[in-house]
């Protein structure tokens, strides 16, 4: 069986989008396996219900675990392969002689659930985590152009970080939202306007965009433009 | 505290001491600004904390100048948390700037003009700054004490669009096919 592993950016951008039911469906077309790592659970559902903001978005994503939809994986070894994870990729870059923190633990579960486990690919909505693992070199640039100095490259971190996560394949929502219209998982939504079809694709692109997906204009429109009216 | 961000602190508060008693307001969204490579950097409190402050501060004056409302008087506290930093006593300045966010909070309440509070407000605004500036989703919120729902909605309608440098869409849609096959 295939296995996806969740980060929290995508189910956000799912559930902001009202898509999120698009994740059950997904599964049960293809059966796929969701797993999301405790620590991605914490930040979705566990900190949101114990605020009154976003208590709803948290009950609907533990109601996918309820139900079995997405797996949480508890795990000793993540934890501290993420921790690893996040010792190098928070060396890789420093100014002024301090390490800068890129990311956080929460991520580096996410991607230290998928070495364990073998998965076939992650879903990260985040740029920066995204540009770390496959342009690390162009997320330097872009801080030093924002920081207005030159960052010092830890070169070793980053081979050590690189080869660990060489294997792995990171997905957005927008390729998962556009791979479940493909499917006609959508197909509902389909109704009596001129260009129907590319009208529905256009607006779940842009609604997961807008609900923090990282994807560029260019992309949606190379995707919208693929899809027959 | 680093010396850097120690300079950079002081300086802030020197220019928006001016602009405030120039009555120059719009200077201090930009003010707010200023610690934020400190910020990205060295990730402290003190960077983060003045952001937030004086873009919590040039809302605040914004709201009351629209309702033709008496502007809070934070001169004084500003002035004493800058002398107190200059004098090296950290541990006043800290508290001064606390003391400040508090008040700035009591304000808010009282005006009672927006869903959101102002000082939640300002976090977010800084948090997205952040990470404009190389910092994750997640890292912006852990350090700022934000939801990580609020934060990416925020960021996904606010931050300027950056070209994607890393896999091409064509292959990252090949490999979803894929694996849903």
């Amino acid at each position: 069986m295939k296995t996806l592993i969740f980060d929290s950016g995508p189910i956000i951008s799912l559930t902001t989008t009202s898509l999120f039911w698009l994740i059950e469906e997904l599964k049960k077309k293809t059966k796929v396996n969701f797993v999301m790592p405790i620590g991605v659970k914490r930040e979705l559902v566990d900190k949101p219900l114990t605020t009154l903001r976003f208590k709803f978005e948290a009950l609907q994503v533990q109601s996918l675990i309820d139900r079995k939809v997405i797996k949480v994986i508890k795990d000793e070894a993540v934890v501290k392969k993420a921790r690893e994870l996040l010792n190098m990729a928070n060396s890789i870059l420093s100014a002024h002689g301090q390490k800068i923190k890129i990311v956080q633990v929460g991520e580096m579960e996410t991607l230290a659930a998928a070495m364990i486990y073998k998965a076939d690919a992650v879903a990260i909505d985040e740029r920066i985590t995204r540009t770390l693992m496959e342009n690390p070199k162009r997320l330097q640039k872009l801080m030093e152009k924002r920081l207005h100095m030159q960052l010092k490259l830890n070169q070793k971190a980053l081979r050590e970080f690189e080869e660990a996560i060489k294997h792995i394949t990171v997905l957005r929502s927008i390729e998962l939202v556009t791979v479940a219209y493909e499917l006609g998982l959508l197909d509902k939504f389909i109704v009596d306007v001129p260009n129907a079809r590319r009208e529905l694709l256009e607006s779940i692109l842009w609604g997961v965009k807008l609900n923090g997906c990282s994807v560029t204009e260019d992309e949606i429109n190379l995707i919208v433009k693929s899809e027959k009216a | 505290m680093r010396r850097i961000i120690k300079e950079d602190i002081l300086a802030v508060l020197e220019k928006v001491l001016r602009a405030i008693k120039k009555e120059d307001y719009s200077k201090l969204t930009e003010l707010s600004n200023r610690t934020i490579h400190d910020a990205s950097i060295f990730q402290d409190d003190d960077s983060l904390s003045i952001a937030v402050v004086v873009y919590a501060l040039s809302k605040i004056i914004d709201r009351c100048i629209g309702r033709e409302q008496v502007c809070p008087d934070v001169e004084a506290r500003l002035r004493k948390a800058h002398d107190s930093l200059k004098h090296d006593d950290d541990n006043a300045y800290r508290a001064g700037i606390k003391r400040l966010l508090k008040e700035i909070g009591e304000y808010d309440s009282q005006l009672k003009l927006y869903i959101q509070e102002v000082i939640e407000q300002a976090k977010i605004k800084k948090a997205s700054k952040l990470h404009e500036h190389g910092i994750s989703i997640a890292r912006t919120a852990e350090l700022l004490g934000l939801s990580r729902w609020e934060l990416q909605k925020y960021i996904g309608q606010t931050v300027p669009e950056v070209p994607q440098d890393g896999m091409k869409i064509t292959e990252r849609l090949r490999r979803a096919r894929e694996l849903f096959r």
